[in-house]
């Protein structure tokens, strides 16, 4: 026994010492490449790295990029392919912020990448003193294993008025050859920054067997590769000066403003989702190539379809007979809401908190599935392939995710359009990030095995009009009469199209959601379903305790959704009530009313009082003042029109002065604002309406806009005097 | 240095899932079983002290996951984990252990074991049970009763070998079900020392809130020393003893070649000045503008304080970092400077119980001319003389050798906190125009030079202006100048101009003028039905302002609000409106005396607020004749 436990200890103590010897032999290792790469990166030439100063203009910037730098290699040989990449960035720091930012790396190589990383700084004195930081010294770590190495470097000895060169060297090695051989990328370069950028190069020095794509997007110069006459390598380089800062404004898409290029390289072998093969360069466009293949998917998709929907359809209407002699679009709602409410899902997992109203939709599988349906009902329908306006244009799409997807159902020649991306978007409407956005079409053709034909030329997604997308509300005023400072407030607000969506995400208990899905294709709700058996009645009843438990929170919704609109709480929410959910396309409106009381309306005036009426129409601050001189486009939510009715009771022995300032029209070609307001008996009515006539206006326009604007904001500090007869 | 600060973090953390549970928790702790007990290894010559800890989960409604978490660091290990759910071992519930990012901190030692514990149905429990060891008793010290959940039954048990010399001091008992029995085991010589604590309430958390420890039951652990077999191994029996031990990893901070570098840095710095207190200034202004704030907490690191040269190499460092390098540079020019260890308003304990737990921050003293100064780096905007609301009035021990001094950082009165505004306003049409004045001082000025260096440098007139200007877009303001936005030791003034549109409403002959834009403390009064905590303002506040108003020719002042005066010992509120020949004098003070306002006075400072709205709602009429 001693001797079997003195072997034991030996051979854990011997296993304690190799490892540890491993250990520092890895170590060891990694610190001789850190201080190659070091060399590496300071000794290559470049001399925009090189630079101290910066032009007199950025003199009050926070922190001015004087050269930033992508460099990439990659080798494939029989034993080992190896991918390398520099990042390398030059920072003037100008001030306490980029300070702040700049002063520490952080650096994380996780297993499943299967990368090392390098890290490296030199600091640039004023004086010209350059100071080269110890990465090894001053890096802590925060997971150091076999796994992970994940850590941090607090940058020493940086001040404001210092240059900091930083970069961050990955490397990652897959086995030889062919078989080795894995896709890089896409990598997207910027042509802005959140500093202004003085030099901006990237190189790819890839090897002889490397094949690239490439896109250039949003009037970045085209880039092509080219190959090295010597070594035949693929050389992919772009160099950019004076790159502006990137603007943060009101109602951007910095996707569709910002040049920029996507790369994505490989060797031999690995084609996956790489358009160039053999050693070639592809600069697209891609988007005819990635719709192929998203063919495919949507064909796997259509094969596996379960055809449940369409049997609970026949049963839902009364047997196929009754069916064919339905119009489309009750065959279409069906089938769009029973998607909807499969993808909500039940209350099994508990999650019963409004939370569950932001969550997606899987939309190919919904799409795709939701034609399949109409195609056992001999409907016409097609897949259509857009893109977000929020992000890249469908001319740009460099991979299959970059495309979104809907469905055009067409009846007697008018069209209907199904979008899955939430469980909010009404039937036969288009999301509205879709919305003028150009799109392809996939229309399904065969019988069991599905084929898919597409269009060549996009056609160009209707956007809907203001009058489609509406917020009303009714606003009936009463003050309190022993204290004329307290304001009652019933408000009723109705609202469609995109002006609905948010608003039904946060007000709506997913317990009622679930239950009007359900109710729209003959559903029980869950809770309802579970009780019947005997098996699942457990779970039904606690379901339902978790259901309840969360509906007294709708309160909250309801009150955050006021000081949301005020930029104040109420003083007491005395009723809420959702009149309509909005949820069945042939109840589309979402109706909820609100009574609630504030204070801080009304102000004490002598004998009088002021009544602040413009701040009904809830905190809104116009057009700000930075944005005058606005260079970039305005891409809004939507087209819309808000509407106000405010009827205000003229408390007895007052009269109400002053309502003539609160007639006002102002308007132009893209938006107006037009209020009124008149006194009938004790009873003020005020009419607000505000329309903004697209969803998009050039920069241009942007004045046009602001003066609409503002002179809604003009509107919330308008007041009228309640003076004492 | 900033343990304490780490619990009181993590205690935060634990505070947010408290809230999302809250008071009407779907998961109760029905069982918390807490054992210490101490074991002395003669191998080590160490006393350790294991910590056995069984908390039973259980589920009132419907079934859920709730994180669990368990700390563990250079002095802490996590020895063994056993999970339960609905009675069964869970084997595929893997424990991770990961390194834990805790607020402030750049890095620290601190780890977490955690999980997803499930429980699985109302009525159902889990139950977790964690082993660890405490390395050095050195490190044992607070233990919070409560929890995230509200907590049925709890038992806290310590098993104190007679040879181990404690002392246990309790915190926040009153109002709680919480009972203690000591009983003497004779076979092990031992006292049994039991807490056994019914139906505690799970941790509320809320803004200006006082420190945990101030609002948690809980329990200070105050090792003494152990007679052991090997001798007598003294931990914190006195004061003396915690400042020996802090003395030791200090004492070797100095050497010759770094006091060299330090003295040519300090005489750079003061070049050109002259007075003492000049220098003493410009060493702080230093020290604060150019040393990053950057907290390291690394074992016993995290007591440690850097070489002054290293900090002053690296540009960077904590409250000890920077606390030795002020102390160094003013040595180095001749001036007394010390180490100082306190413990910030944060923490309700005082010395009588010597613990690393007193204890959260760093900062030095100057002794010079007979008075002490306190000079804390890590205030990047406050002046010296002035004193942060967090160490006014807190204990400090001083080095002084192998000895040390105990005193108090004093206390200022909330005139050192200025905020003065001054407006001359004429009405033009509806419009009202004029020059205004402003004034900072103190932890009001520091709070605007925070905000000001906290944004971008292009940003930062535009964030200047829009702060004066309320963010009213009707507010034009022109011709800001300031005193300077780089010397925090002054007092921050601005002048400019005020352009308010439709800031007057005109109906008939009569001008309504409402003459208070900023309306501070407006809609703060508290929900007496959901605030569970005091109120700590962050500092004492001094605020005037005051607006002259010149009246229109042919004009005269019909009505006016009655004036507001509330004086309490915490509080005073005042707001009067004078008439002048030609003009009336708005004056509003608001001044907090003290700034820890009790539950108890909630509800007058609900009355007194309503009062000062009522003001704010009510306008100044002036009337043509």
């Amino acid at each position: 026994m001693t001797k079997h436990l003195l072997k034991t200890i030996c051979f854990l103590l011997i296993s304690t010492i190799a490892f540890a010897q491993k250990e520092t032999k890895a170590q060891r290792k990694y610190e001789d490449r850190s201080m190659e790469v070091q060399d590496e990166v300071w000794n290559r030439k470049d001399s925009a790295f090189d630079v101290t100063t910066v032009p007199a203009k950025y003199k009050d910037e926070s922190a001015v990029i004087i050269a930033k730098s992508a460099y990439k290699t990659a080798d494939e040989s029989f034993a080992m392919n190896s991918y390398y990449t520099t990042i390398r960035e030059r920072v003037l720091i100008k001030d306490k912020v980029s300070l702040d930012e700049y002063s520490s790396l952080g650096f994380k190589k996780g297993e499943e990448t299967l990368i090392d990383i390098y890290v490296g700084a030199k600091i640039t004195k004023p004086d010209g003193k350059v100071i080269i930081v110890n990465s090894l010294a001053e890096e802590v770590l925060t997971e150091n294993n076999k796994k992970q190495r994940e850590g941090k470097i607090a940058i020493p000895n940086l001040q404001v008025g210092d240059i900091i060169d930083y970069y961050f060297r990955y490397e990652s090695h897959t086995s030889g050859g062919k078989e080795g051989a894995q896709i890089q990328g896409p990598d997207i370069y910027y042509l802005a920054d959140t500093h202004p950028v003085l030099y901006y190069n990237v190189l790819y020095d890839l090897d002889k067997a490397a094949s690239a794509d490439i896109l250039s997007i949003n009037g970045a110069k085209n880039l092509h590769a080219s190959r090295d006459e010597n070594s035949k390598h693929l050389i992919i380089t772009f160099t950019e000066r004076d790159l502006p800062k990137v603007s943060t404004t009101l109602w951007t898409s910095p996707a569709r403003e910002i040049p920029y290029y996507v790369i994505r390289y490989s060797f031999d072998g690995a084609y996956g989702d790489m358009i160039s093969k053999d050693r070639t360069e592809s600069t697209g466009p891609f988007t005819d190539i990635e719709k192929n293949k998203l063919k495919i998917a949507c064909y796997t998709i259509a094969r596996t379809c379960d055809h449940t929907p369409y049997i609970n359809m026949l049963a839902f209407f009364g047997g196929k007979r009754t069916v064919k002699e339905l119009p489309v679009d009750s065959i279409a709602n069906y089938f769009y809401n029973y998607y909807r409410w499969a993808q909500y899902g039940t209350f099994t997992d508990m999650n019963v908190s409004n939370q569950r109203n932001q969550l997606g939709m899987d939309a190919y599988t919904a799409a795709v599935s939701f034609t399949e349906m109409l195609k056992l009902c001999d409907l016409n329908c097609d897949l259509v392939l857009t893109a977000d306006r929020y992000s890249n244009r469908l001319k740009d799409v460099f991979s299959e995710g970059d495309f979104n997807i809907l469905v055009k159902v067409s009846e007697s020649g008018k069209l209907k359009w199904f979008s899955f991306n939430d469980f909010f978007q009404d039937g036969g409407q288009i999301l509205s990030n879709f919305q003028g956005e150009n799109a392809l079409l996939l229309t399904r053709e065969g019988g069991k095995f599905a084929k898919f034909k597409d269009t060549e030329e996009p056609l160009v997604l209707p956007v809907a009009k203001s009058s489609e997308n509406v917020s009303a509300e009714d606003i009936k005023v009463t003050l309190n009469k022993d204290n004329l400072q307290l304001t009652t407030i019933d408000r009723t607000c109705k609202e469609t199209g995109a002006m609905k969506h948010s608003d039904q995400q946060n007000l709506l208990l997913p317990e009622d959601v679930e239950a009007n899905l359900a109710a729209t294709i003959g559903a029980d709700p869950t809770t309802v379903v579970l009780s019947r058996n005997k098996a699942t009645r457990a779970q039904a009843k606690e379901a339902q305790t978790a259901l309840d438990k969360e509906r007294p929170k709708q309160k909250d919704y309801f009150k955050q959704e006021i000081k949301d609109q005020y930029d104040q709480d109420p003083v007491d929410l005395i009723s809420y009530k959702i009149n309509n959910t909005g949820l069945s396309i042939y109840n589309p409106v979402f109706d909820y009313n609100e009574v609630f009381t504030m204070d801080n309306f009304v102000k004490k005036a002598g004998n009088n009082f002021i009544f602040e009426v413009g701040r009904l129409m809830g905190s809104y601050t116009g057009a700000a003042k930075k944005d005058s001189e606005r260079t970039v486009d305005v891409y809004m939510l939507c087209a819309r029109t808000l509407t106000y009715n405010f009827s205000v009771a003229i408390p007895d022995g007052y009269t109400a002065q002053g309502i003539d300032v609160l007639n006002k029209k102002v308007g132009n070609d893209i938006a107006s604002f037009e209020s009124s307001a008149k006194l009938t008996g004790n009873t003020l009515t005020i009419t607000v309406t505000r329309i903004y006539n697209n969803n998009f206006e050039p920069a241009s326009n942007w004045p046009k806009l602001a003066t609409v604007m503002n002179a809604a904001a003009d509107f919330t500090a308008q007041k009228i005097l309640l003076e004492k007869k | 240095m900033k343990k304490i600060i780490i619990c009181l973090v993590i205690g935060t953390s634990l505070l947010t899932i408290a809230r999302a549970e809250g008071r009407d928790s779907n998961v109760v702790i029905s069982n918390v079983q807490l054992n210490y007990s101490f074991d002395y290894n003669r191998h080590d010559k160490a006393v350790k002290i294991k910590e056995e800890q069984t908390t039973t989960y259980n589920c009132l409604s419907y079934r859920t996951e709730i994180p669990i978490g368990e700390l563990y660091n250079d002095k802490t290990t996590v020895d063994e984990v056993k999970i339960t759910v609905d009675g069964n071992k869970a084997k595929n519930i893997i424990p991770q252990y990961q390194y834990y990012s805790v607020g402030e901190y750049f890095f620290t030692d601190e780890h977490i074991c955690n999980f997803l514990l499930p429980i699985e149905r109302a009525g159902s429990s889990s139950q977790v049970h964690f082993e660890k060891t405490i390395t050095d008793p050195h490190y044992f010290s607070t233990i919070f009763l409560s929890d995230d959940y509200n907590v049925q039954n709890k038992t806290v048990t310590f098993e104190v070998p007679r040879w181990m010399k404690l002392e246990i001091k309790e915190f926040n008992f009153a109002g709680h079900d919480i009972t203690k029995t000591t009983v003497y085991d004779s076979r092990e010589d031992a006292d049994i020392i039991t807490y056994t604590i019914k139906n505690l309430s799970a941790i509320t958390q809320e803004g200006n809130s006082p420190g945990i420890t101030y609002t948690q039951p809980n329990l200070l652990v105050h090792c003494e020393y152990a007679d052991v077999p090997d001798g007598k191994i003294t931990y914190f029996n006195t004061l003396a003893d915690q400042y020996a031990w802090y003395r030791s990893l200090t004492k070797d901070l100095e050497s010759d070649e770094n006091l060299t570098i330090i003295k040519a840095k300090a005489l750079e710095i003061t070049a050109g000045t002259t007075t003492d207190m000049d220098k003493v200034k410009k060493v702080l202004d230093w020290v604060h503008e150019n040393i990053r704030y950057i907290a390291f907490e690394d074992g016993i690191a995290g007591y440690k304080p850097q070489k002054a040269d290293v900090v002053l190499n690296k540009k960077y460092g904590d409250c000890k970092g920077m606390a030795n390098l002020t102390k160094e540079l003013l040595k180095s020019l001749g001036f007394d400077g010390r180490l100082c260890w306190i413990g910030t308003d944060h923490i309700l304990y005082d010395y009588s119980t010597p613990s690393l737990a007193i204890h959260n921050h760093m900062i030095t003293a100057l002794l010079y001319q007979g008075k002490t100064y306190f000079l804390d780096g890590t205030e990047t905007y406050i002046s010296v003389n002035e004193y942060a609301e967090r160490i006014q009035g807190r204990p400090v021990i001083i080095e002084d050798g192998d000895k040390y001094i105990y005193a108090t950082v004093p206390t200022t009165t909330y005139q050192q906190n200025l905020d003065e505004e001054k407006s001359v306003l004429i009405i033009n049409g509806t419009d009202l125009n004029g020059t205004v004045t402003r004034e900072w001082k103190g932890e009001e000025k520091e709070y605007i030079f925070a905000g000001l260096n906290a944004i971008e440098k292009e940003n930062t007139t535009d964030a200047f202006t829009s702060f004066l200007s309320l963010g009213n877009r009707d507010y034009t303001i022109t011709n800001l100048t300031n005193s300077g936005l780089t010397d925090y030791d002054d007092p921050l003034s601005v002048k400019y101009q005020v352009h308010r549109v439709n800031a007057v409403s005109s109906f008939g002959k009569d001008l309504y003028v409402d003459i208070d834009s900023r309306k501070d403390l407006n809609q703060t009064s508290f929900d007496l039905k959901e605030r569970v905590n005091d109120y700590w303002f962050d500092y004492k506040s001094n605020v005037h302002l005051q607006v002259e108003l010149a009246i229109p020719d042919g004009y005269t002042v019909s009505a006016m609000p009655p004036n507001v005066s509330i004086k309490n010992e915490h509080y005073e509120i005042t707001a009067t409106i004078s008439k002048l020949p030609g003009k009336l004098i708005y004056n509003k003070n608001i001044i907090i005396i003290d700034p820890h306002l009790s539950k108890t006075k909630f509800d007058q400072w609900n009355k007194d607020i309503k009062k000062l709205e009522d003001f704010y709602n009510e306008q100044i009429v002036l009337t043509r004749q």
